[in-house]
């Protein structure tokens, strides 16, 4: 997590693979977040994930396993 | 029989408003109930107190109340609507499926260009075809209405002059051009001065020559004009303005009378905006989303909105901010599903087909005018392009105006044409019948308009109380804008001030 803070419907996750991270997840069909350094450049290796109510358990767990969770 | 209320029988389905159907505890959708009160699940700030009047109602309720509503509009998709200078054409319902794709429709806005690469290729490709038809070097998809268009173009107009260091001030507007002209020009921070028309309500090279100075910015000109006649001195005119440094800004709002016919750019244009909403069959819906890309010659091009689409080998990116660009103009691909459906209307017409549009649209406006040449009074007495312009000239000694035939058209099942626009004619009315619809139509509508006139001789107080056959008749138009009231109240009545 990149802020140990408590969050709502969305939360920032930050390591130095994000950008690879994503990348990999994109190739496998999956869009696994949105890169923060487009706006914030200190944030460049943070993500923010947003995943709403539509999605079930296996893709939750999908989305953990594309980014090495 | 007895009718449930006096206007609802058959097919007559009056309405009440939401607040007034349903019953107490009433409810729309049943859901698994939990033990106890909402206050046992859920913390106070999250609970409200009851509301006086919030309806109750079924589902069936709200589906019949929404729909009957929407069936007391008359729009493209139940009937004729000349709605001069809009250009209502029917909006083909392939484009909506089109739209609709899930590809399209789905698309996150923060999707990443390489996982966007289709909407990105259609926004590249009506580029491309926006350009052709027009004529011009380069389009920006941004702006999301015609007036933003302008604004934008303007806007670029300013950076152009700005950078030369010349802080030219004024921007000339013919008398006949589109309202929203002298609004983006002054928005965009210019003052502006009127050219006047001739006789025939076209704009001279010589007219244009006694105001342009090397304070004129631009030239604002919508061609062909708002009295629906073609600006034959454009590329005179053009000249005038360019010799001394000036910038043409052409309006597109009338496009639909030049495809495969002029090109702007070929006859003196430098910027203008397209109306995909009028030219391209995109829906008009209910004031939006609207779409007014703009096209502009190589010398505003540094100038114009970012990030504009490059390739990069096979891919397609956002990358390219133009050296002196104004900024970003509209968030994430503008409009997108509106560009979709531009995109799917010029693809299925093809080039052949928009010039057939544009031919059909202007012999359905000249069939119009010789048709009721005989009975209305003509603005201007001449061969228009896509629509044509008459006054209540002839109906005025019988005491009889333009607002009267306009809803005297409602209760013929036809929406109205434009009126008191343009202008510079008094009691305008103003026709465009566009290109979609069937000779059968346009002449019951004519049909229509002679029976008006004929009511108008014989008994001009029907058209004084006209509209009778639509669910309210004729509205105080002043008090209503003046004293508007905008919500329900218990009782049907606003509580006293006091």
């Amino acid at each position: 997590m990149a802020f140990d803070e408590a969050f709502f419907s969305e939360f920032a996750l930050r390591g130095a693979g994000a950008a690879a991270a994503l990348e990999a997840a994109r190739a496998n069909g999956v869009l696994a977040g949105v890169p923060l350094g487009q706006w914030y450049p200190e944030l460049d290796d943070a993500l923010l994930v947003a995943v709403t109510e539509v999605h079930d358990d296996a893709a939750l767990a999908r989305l953990a396993r594309e980014l090495g969770a | 029989m007895s009718a449930r209320r006096d206007k609802q029988a058959g097919l007559l389905l009056d309405e009440a408003l939401i607040f007034e159907h349903g019953s107490p505890g009433r409810c729309g959708v049943d859901v698994p109930a939990e033990p106890g009160a909402p206050a046992d699940h859920l913390p106070a700030e999250l609970l409200r107190e009851p509301i006086a009047g919030f309806p109750e109602v079924s589902e069936p309720e709200v589906l019949r109340h929404f729909l009957r509503l929407s069936q007391w509009n008359l729009g493209t998709a139940t009937t004729f609507y000349p709605l001069g200078s809009c250009t209502m054409k029917y909006n083909p319902l392939a484009n909506e499926v089109a739209a609709r794709l899930p590809g399209f429709a789905a698309l996150h806005p923060l999707t990443p260009d390489a996982a966007a690469q289709g909407v990105l290729e259609l926004c590249w490709e009506l580029q491309e075809m926006l350009a052709e038809i027009c004529g011009m070097d380069a389009i920006s998809l941004q702006p999301a209405a015609g007036a933003h268009g302008e604004l934008t173009g303007m806007k670029m107009v300013r950076a152009y002059h700005r950078d030369r260091g010349d802080a030219r001030r004024v921007v000339l507007i013919p008398a006949s051009a589109h309202g929203t002209n002298p609004a983006s020009a002054a928005l965009a921070g210019y003052s502006v001065q009127t050219v006047e028309a001739n006789q025939l309500g076209l704009v001279e090279a010589n007219a244009v020559r006694r105001v342009m100075t090397d304070q004129v910015a631009a030239l604002m000109i919508t061609n062909p004009n708002t009295l629906g006649l073609f600006e034959r001195e454009i590329a005179q005119v053009a000249e005038v303005v360019h010799g001394q440094d000036g910038l043409v800004y052409f309006d597109g709002a009338n496009l639909n009378a030049l495809l495969g016919v002029a090109k702007p750019g070929k006859i003196g244009a430098d910027v203008l905006q397209f109306n995909l909403h009028k030219t391209f069959s995109t829906p008009h819906g209910g004031g939006g989303p609207g779409a007014g890309p703009i096209g502009v010659r190589a010398p505003l091009m540094p100038y114009l909105p970012g990030p504009r689409l490059a390739r990069h080998g096979d891919e397609l990116r956002w990358s390219e901010t133009p050296p002196r660009s104004i900024g970003r103009v509209r968030a994430f691909h503008a409009n997108v599903g509106m560009l979709v459906r531009a995109y799917a209307y010029i693809l299925a017409l093809g080039g052949d087909g928009l010039t057939l549009a544009t031919r059909m649209a202007v012999l359905a406006a000249n069939y119009i005018r010789a048709r009721l040449a005989g009975t209305y009074h003509l603005a201007e007495d001449a061969i228009c392009m896509h629509e044509c312009v008459f006054t209540d000239k002839t109906l005025e000694p019988h005491g009889v105006k333009t607002l009267d035939v306009a809803k005297r058209l409602l209760d013929h099942g036809f929406y109205a044409p434009t009126i008191y626009f343009p202008l510079v004619v008094s009691g305008a009315l103003m026709i465009e019948p566009t290109e979609t619809e069937s000779k059968e139509i346009i002449d019951a509508f004519i049909a229509a308009m002679e029976d008006i006139a004929a009511e108008a001789v014989a008994a001009p107080a029907a058209l004084h109380a006209a509209p009778t056959l639509t669910p309210v008749g004729r509205l105080d138009e002043p008090r209503a804008a003046r004293r508007p009231v905008l919500r329900w109240w218990p009782g049907g009545a606003a509580p006293s001030p006091d």
